[in-house]
């Protein structure tokens, strides 16, 4: 097993109404290592997330007595930089596109693969440069995502796309391009490429018709980037300070 | 699904009738125009037919009053006879004119009549000059003359073609009439011909529509009874997919739980601290994640089957509701909704069991959705024997049906919910189907809380009954 001590010193609070399940979540995450809380509901674990230092969260969407949306939402609004992995499914109450938009870090339906989702809690415990940057290979990408703006704020003001703290919602419609396809994207100017923003993404949903106001699009979640890039990434994070990890469209969050 | 075409009576041949129906009105109106001409053409033959008889009987008597008066006059001397010879000549003149213009245009009279009439009336006046000068017997013998005579013969048969003529174009006339009367007799013919084969024709074709209509209605009835199938599908669907979250969740955990235990296993096996103990241990953990997985698809089986195959069996009514209680339990706890089942053991009833699962789904989906957002949430069901049938009662914690809306309640369509959240058709198919298994089901008015009940005949086993 390839995630022995992989958090180690880490904190993790992991909620789930079944008991079994969380016995099973926090016996894999003691093996990786970790410091591990647990609780039933939401109500409960933002109790301890107020009362202890946890440095993520790994959480259930339906639960008695404090859904895991209730959690996330506190979470994200009191302890903003906490990761927070939540656990939907199809039958969620919660769509892919609002746990992003709401600002989980990660997505997993149950049941997942554990070493998986340690993985993913160990990606978002990672300073944002040792996460995302990587060799960057340009094209080893299934699709290629064209922004067409002389800089990212442009782009932004324009609402060709909207920042999240780990991926954006890039406008438009796009044939044969499938949900969890590696997408690279790149701003283009007088079709040449501008080398302050480019990268390599995942996407994580596809919006094909206007729904509820917001245009088609899709939402990516950065992977690897340039170190030019993050840079310029940083700098615009900074001012706009998202709560959504990827947004849902473009009126942003 | 299969969707209703909409029925429009359709009387082929529109066109057709039409078409004979304005045939008919048309030779109808033509019909009258040419009775009307024929009315018209024959009064005015009748007016000259009778003038024409007065005009003759007046030129006889007047030639002869003429002839007579010349030869009195001659016979006796007298001044009268002249008087009145020359009062009538006019007369006769103006008589001979008018049957001549009453001839058809261009016909004229004879020159030898009109010449005779000449030579007539200059010897007659020969005569009174005669007589004028008293010389009486001279007077006589030109008036009996042999050629006066001849001109009077000549001249009556002038006469006579005259009113030949006259009588020849009446005929002509008469004859035009006729043949114009065959015409419309025709017309008037065709008309009613038409209006026959146009009547047929309508009548052929409403005894077809009527046929159409009584097959159509036929399969009408089939499809309405195909869609009420449907219908009572279509509501299990529902309730399926409104308790498909809660069974995914279900499923789910387990699965995730026996995956998470295998790989545990896995690691103990390889390590150090692995003891056949412990080994067991997890394994009936699994085993335990595997019994919670086969609970959730005994209680799947209520939609796996279809309502006809589901044939009417003897079933506890324990069992009916702890599988539903299975399906739906955990929205009820996500909830906080607290739900109590108190059913006595012995209770069977025969019946289709899924279709009384939907019921009971039914009702306590509503439940939920009644309490769901109040402070107090709780839904009750109980069953126990009354006499020879089972009670079955769902009480939930909302405050009971408005009187005004008890009837309405049980109607198909009607929905209290907010669009898109119900049908209208649960309760409508729930009576339906307790009906259907010679149950009764009704509101309880006299609870303080919102209470369903539902009554079924008790199964009796053949061992019942003979101890009965």
């Amino acid at each position: 097993m390839g995630y022995i001590m992989m958090l180690k010193d880490k904190t993790v609070l992991i909620v789930d109404d079944d008991d079994g399940y969380r016995e099973i979540l926090c016996d894999e995450f003691e093996y990786a290592g970790a410091k591990v809380h647990s609780a039933e509901n939401g109500m409960k674990a933002f109790e301890i997330v107020k009362s202890q230092k946890i440095d993520a969260v790994v959480s259930d969407i339906r639960m008695p007595g404090g859904s895991g949306v209730y959690l996330l939402d506190q979470i994200k609004k009191s302890y903003p930089e906490t990761p927070i992995v939540m656990l939907i499914s199809a039958f969620s109450d919660l769509s892919t596109e609002d746990a992003y938009n709401k600002g989980a870090d990660a997505l997993f339906s149950k049941p997942c693969d554990l070493s998986q989702l340690i993985q993913a809690v160990h990606l978002s415990l990672k300073p944002k440069n040792e996460r995302l940057v990587r060799k960057f290979e340009r094209l080893a990408s299934d699709f290629k995502v064209e922004i067409t703006s002389t800089s990212l704020k442009e782009a932004i003001e324009t609402q060709v796309l909207s920042l999240g703290r780990g991926g954006m919602f890039v406008a438009g419609q796009w044939e044969s391009l499938n949900i969890g396809s590696r997408v690279s994207y790149q701003l283009m100017s007088n079709n040449k490429v501008k080398q302050i923003f480019e990268g390599i993404g995942v996407c994580r949903w596809i919006r094909k018709e206007p729904e509820m106001g917001l245009v088609p699009g899709i939402g990516i979640e950065f992977s690897d980037l340039s170190q030019e890039s993050l840079k310029s990434l940083e700098n615009i994070l900074i001012q706009l300070r998202p709560r959504a990890f990827i947004p849902k469209g473009t009126d942003g969050d | 699904m299969s969707h209703l075409k909409p029925f429009k009576v359709d009387i082929k041949g529109k066109n057709t009738v039409v078409v004979l129906i304005l045939a008919a009105v048309l030779f109808a109106s033509y019909f009258v125009w040419s009775t009307i001409n024929e009315y018209e053409s024959l009064t005015s033959l009748q007016k000259k037919y009778l003038k024409i008889i007065e005009l003759k009987g007046i030129i006889d008597q007047y030639d002869e009053v003429l002839t007579m008066s010349a030869r009195m006059a001659a016979a006796t001397g007298e001044l009268k006879w002249e008087l009145r010879y020359r009062k009538v000549e006019p007369l006769l003149d103006q008589a001979i004119k008018e049957s001549i213009s009453l001839q058809p245009q261009g016909a004229q009279m004879a020159d030898s009549t009109d010449a005779a009439n000449i030579k007539l009336v200059e010897m007659e006046n020969q005569a009174f000059k005669l007589i004028g000068a008293n010389r009486l017997s001279e007077a006589m013998d030109v008036l009996s003359s042999p050629d006066y005579e001849k001109y009077k013969l000549i001249y009556s048969t002038g006469m006579k073609d005259l009113s030949h003529n006259i009588y020849e174009t009446i005929e002509n006339d008469l004859s035009k009439i006729q043949s114009n009367a065959a015409k419309s007799k025709f017309l008037m013919l065709m008309s009613f011909l038409f209006l026959a084969i146009t009547s047929v024709y309508f009548l052929k074709k409403l005894t077809q529509s009527n046929q159409n209509i009584i097959s159509l209605n036929a399969s009408l009835e089939g499809k309405v009874q195909e869609q009420a199938q449907i219908l009572v599908q279509a509501s299990k669907m529902r309730a399926l997919g409104e308790m498909s979250a809660g069974i995914a969740h279900e499923i789910n955990n387990p699965v995730g739980i026996i995956q998470g235990k295998t790989q545990q296993l896995k690691r103990l096996l390889q390590s150090e601290m692995w003891t056949p103990k412990k080994g067991l241990e997890e394994l009936d953990k699994i085993f335990y994640q595997t019994d919670r997985i086969a609970k959730i698809v005994r209680g799947l089986r209520f939609f796996s089957r279809c309502n006809e195959k589901d044939s009417p069996i003897p079933v506890e009514i324990q069992t009916i509701i702890a599988d539903v209680v299975e399906l739906c339990g955990q929205k009820f706890k996500i909830n906080n909704v607290t739900l109590e089942v108190n059913i006595r053991s012995d209770l069977t009833v025969q019946g289709q069991v899924v279709q009384l699962g939907q019921v009971i789904l039914n009702l306590l989906n509503n439940s939920f959705d009644a309490v769901a957002n109040l402070s107090e949430k709780w839904v009750r069901v109980s069953a126990e024997p009354i006499g020879h049938r089972a009670r079955i009662t769902v009480t939930d914690s909302g405050q009971g049906i408005p009187a005004e809306l008890i009837d309405k309640i049980m109607q198909p369509f009607f929905t209290t919910k907010e669009v898109g959240l119900g049908t209208g058709l649960g309760l409508s198919i729930s009576k339906g189907i307790i009906e259907e298994h010679n149950g009764i089901f009704w509101v309880d008015q006299k609870s303080r809380n919102t209470c369903f009940i539902i009554e079924l005949p008790l199964y009796l086993s053949k061992k019942d009954l003979k101890v009965a």
